[in-house]
């Protein structure tokens, strides 16, 4: 059997250069160190053809959604919010409506003012504070339902 | 006693009339964030502190209207005994004026 800290050491530069390769240099520093991590830990808790398995996936997902704010950029970004806006939250109440009036307005600014790379930015950003709005609902409501069971 | 973030919201909207949420976040200067500040103007709001309407956006271009807020009567008062309530803490502890 491999000691665990030898193994762990081996996994880490594998999954470095292979983070490097398959997840991050496009995506950023941040991204690919935290994909680094997340492999090295995949391969030492699994193995690494499933690291490996795991970054594809991982990378496949990441060019989906850098496409699909590039083409909402080009067309309608207003619209691919609200679609992401309501089905994240299920409903638009004041905050959400808000959140995305402001950003679709900041992103048209950019776009008139030709900043398309700030564009894609603040859309990002936005799906982001949309994601985090629903999970800490989904959070409250969670914890709202076990207050009610556990009385 | 408002919140530090609630009783810059305040504070601006006393000071500049009418504010969109993206207008509140860049005068604040990084204070604020996009990630509260709604949610802090809803509850200002449902506390009946700030008011808000729906603005168009302009004629040619896409998206909802945004909302567009300004502080109540009961907004001014609670902003007053906000900052008069944390100059008297500041005093007590020997400061001398905070960020807000």
């Amino acid at each position: 059997m491999v000691p665990l800290k030898s193994k762990y050491l081996r996994s880490l530069p594998f999954c470095l250069v292979l983070s490097f390769a398959v997840v991050g240099i496009a995506n950023g520093v941040l991204v690919t160190f935290f994909s680094a991590g997340l492999l090295a830990g995949l391969a030492l808790v699994r193995n690494t053809v499933f690291a490996l398995s795991v970054a594809l996936v991982l990378r496949v997902f990441l060019s989906l959604i850098r496409h699909a704010v590039v083409v909402a950029m080009q067309a309608d970004g207003g619209g691919f919010l609200l679609s992401v806006a309501s089905y994240l939250n299920r409903h638009d109440d004041r905050v959400v409506s808000s959140t995305i009036a402001d950003i679709q307005w900041e992103i048209a600014e950019a776009k008139n003012q030709g900043q398309y790379r700030r564009a894609q930015w603040v859309a990002l950003t936005g799906i982001c504070i949309l994601l985090k709005t629903a999970i800490i609902r989904k959070f409250y409501s969670l914890t709202d339902q076990i207050r009610k069971l556990v009385g | 006693m408002a919140s530090p973030y609630e009783t810059v919201i305040l504070n601006l909207l006393f000071r500049e009339g009418e504010l969109f949420g993206l207008e509140l976040i860049a005068k604040s200067n990084g204070f604020l964030k996009r990630g509260t500040v709604y949610v802090l103007l809803d509850r200002l709001e449902n506390e009946g502190l700030v008011k808000s309407k729906l603005k168009d956006a302009p004629k040619g271009s896409k998206g909802p209207a945004r909302r567009l807020y300004r502080i109540t009567g009961s907004g001014e008062t609670a902003l007053r005994e906000s900052l008069a309530k944390r100059s008297q803490i500041d005093g007590l502890l020997g400061l001398n004026g905070g960020a807000i």
